[in-house]
């Protein structure tokens, strides 16, 4: 490994070393001073194989001798064997590696300090969100292509063939409208996944592996650092929460990623809450379209909730302040190949996650229409709705937005068309919609990545606060005697 | 419990001694010691190779630290860069 034994020879670790390298019998398949190099880092992992591979006396030996170099030690022994392990490299490099550096600062590195000074690294944070999301995910990709898979595709082709086919085949209408009816496992549960969520994702996919490929995240992970540590996160949260804006099914899947519990939690909590997904986006942006004032108050009172309710759970969900560390690699060009596989490679692992859960949602829609429980929810729902100043169809909106949102946007851009809503209550469902819980998708990843404790106390937090923040905005807007 | 490591007493100890957190940007720099009370803040540092003995530079200070080490580029916060502690001085690595 590191040592140079003459340089070395008599010092109290390399004596430790040998020593524990002689009393090693077991076969590791790699050299007994590797070994006796981690089993002086307490190393979890080989500690434990030691002790099953080695007879009970010589493993308490080895112990002895881990507790007594330790001793003699006042640093720990990982630090100590870095260090060491430091020197032999430099002693390397020196006689072997040249390097001279050019006189002016190359290119990249020059964008690179673009995207990292606040100054100009904001601004073109924001370019890249609207050309990448909102042009790309949310114009092609939410727009033209799920027009086209939607319309030309299922609707056009393959739903009548489905529903003409399970007429001959299922003589019971109940049983029929499992799999062709209104919210069917292959007319909504399937068609939903494959012709509303792939182009989305597949076009987010594809934009966020060519920002990946760059190396520009590690960047905006540096640039957003100090305002994530005030919600309880670090700037490596970025890439669950930038994820988020596209699903916050995957998003949530991807705060596996984060180092500790607390971080998880957090992130998990205001993806559940305040960071609309791009299919929400798109309904909201349609709704409040012609209305700038209105779009305005909407991402104001969103960013807000985001940052407010961060802080908060930052506060009071237990666990030590996060540290950020991370390595700012080059700047480079992507790679068509590279991208093209990462997405291939990501879009099928999502699908196969995801398909299910589509499936069970439109089960449940067909249960809950079936057995009567679909009405009573609406007429519990209609109370909050009431609460925050909207009208009663509005309720029917929000339990449909739950399972599908479309549906839940496209009951409200009826009742916006029939005038219904005023400008101001336009505002407080959009607030309502965004903060309420996500779709079932979410809720059920949530519960699986978090736990059935964890994930319900969630849900339950953001359908109280939802109603709350709606019933407040409403409350405001009178007040202030703002008509939107 | 504290830690406090030197990496090489018997270097000889010209330039002044202060945490990353406080250079100047552009300055180049050698690690002398690490100093934090928290085992996993000085297992992450150890993780970037940044031990006594490496020459650094500051390359950014707002809204990260963003050092330069050797061909790699770090990004800290503040509470990282306190605890690297480094020696105004042009020798080393």
């Amino acid at each position: 490994m590191y040592g140079t034994k003459d340089k070395t020879a008599g010092d109290f670790l390399e004596i430790s070393l040998e020593k524990i390298e002689t009393l090693l019998k077991g076969g590791y398949n790699i050299s007994k001073r590797a070994v006796a190099l981690l089993l002086l880092q307490e190393d979890d992992e080989l500690t434990s194989l030691a002790v099953t591979a080695e007879h009970p006396a010589i493993s308490a030996e080895i112990a002895e001798i881990v507790i007594q170099t330790k001793a003699h030690y006042q640093e720990p022994l990982t630090y100590l064997i870095a260090l060491r392990r430091q020197e032999e490299v430099n002693r390397i490099v020196k006689g072997t590696v040249e390097y001279r550096p050019g006189p002016k600062l190359p290119l990249r590195e020059q964008l690179s300090r673009i995207m990292t000074n606040p100054v100009t690294g904001t601004p073109l944070l924001l370019l890249i969100l609207y050309f990448g999301l909102y042009k790309f995910v949310g114009g092609f990709g939410a727009g033209t292509l799920v027009n086209f898979i939607e319309i030309d595709i299922f609707e056009k082709i393959i739903n009548p063939f489905v529903e003409r086919t399970f007429a001959l085949l299922i003589p019971w209408p109940v049983f029929r409208d499992l799999f062709a009816g209104d919210y069917g496992i292959i007319t909504l549960g399937i068609r939903y996944a494959v012709a509303l969520i792939l182009p989305i994702v597949t076009t987010f996919f594809l934009v966020f592996a060519v920002i990946e490929d760059t190396g520009y995240l590690p960047r905006l992970a540096l640039l957003i650092d100090r305002i994530f540590k005030k919600i309880g996160l670090t700037g490596r949260a970025v890439i669950p929460i930038v994820l988020g804006l596209g699903c916050g099914t995957m998003a949530t899947m991807v705060t596996r990623t984060l180092p500790t519990k607390r971080e998880r939690v957090i992130a998990t909590l205001l993806l559940a809450l305040a960071v609309p997904c791009s299919a929400q986006m798109g309904v909201i942006l349609g709704l409040l379209a012609g209305n700038p004032k209105a779009l305005f108050v909407w991402a104001v009172v969103v960013i807000t909730i985001f940052v407010l309710v961060g802080y908060f759970a930052s506060m009071i969900i237990p666990g030590d302040e996060p540290s950020f560390y991370m390595e700012i690699p080059p700047l480079r060009l992507p790679n068509l190949k590279n991208i093209s596989a990462k997405t291939y490679a990501r879009v099928r692992w999502y699908f196969i996650e995801i398909l299910p859960m589509f499936i069970l949602a439109s089960i449940l829609i067909w249960f809950g229409q079936l057995s009567g429980l679909f009405r009573l929810l609406t007429g519990v729902l209609e109370h909050p709705v009431r609460w925050i100043g909207l009208p009663d169809q509005t309720a029917v909106s929000f339990l449909f937005g739950f399972f599908r949102r479309d549906y839940g946007a496209a009951g409200l851009y009826d009742l916006k068309k029939t005038g219904l809503l005023s400008g101001n209550q336009l505002v407080v469902a959009c607030v309502t919609l965004t903060l309420f819980l996500p779709c079932v998708a979410q809720f059920m990843m949530n519960v699986k990545e978090r736990g059935w404790k964890t994930g319900l106390a969630i849900s339950i937090f953001v359908l109280l606060f939802s109603f709350s923040a709606g019933y407040f905005v409403s409350q405001v807007l009178n007040l202030l005697g703002v008509y939107l | 419990m504290k830690f406090r490591f030197r990496g090489n007493p018997d270097k000889n100890t010209r330039g002044n001694i202060m945490p990353l957190a406080k250079l100047k940007i552009g300055q180049k720099v050698v690690v002398t010691r690490l100093n934090t009370k928290d085992r996993h803040r000085l297992q992450k540092i150890m993780a970037m190779g940044i031990l006594p003995g490496k020459t650094i530079t500051l390359l950014q200070k707002f809204p990260s630290y963003v050092f330069q080490a050797g061909h790699s580029q770090f990004a800290v916060d503040r509470e990282l860069a306190e605890a690297i502690i480094v020696q105004d001085s042009e020798q080393g690595i």
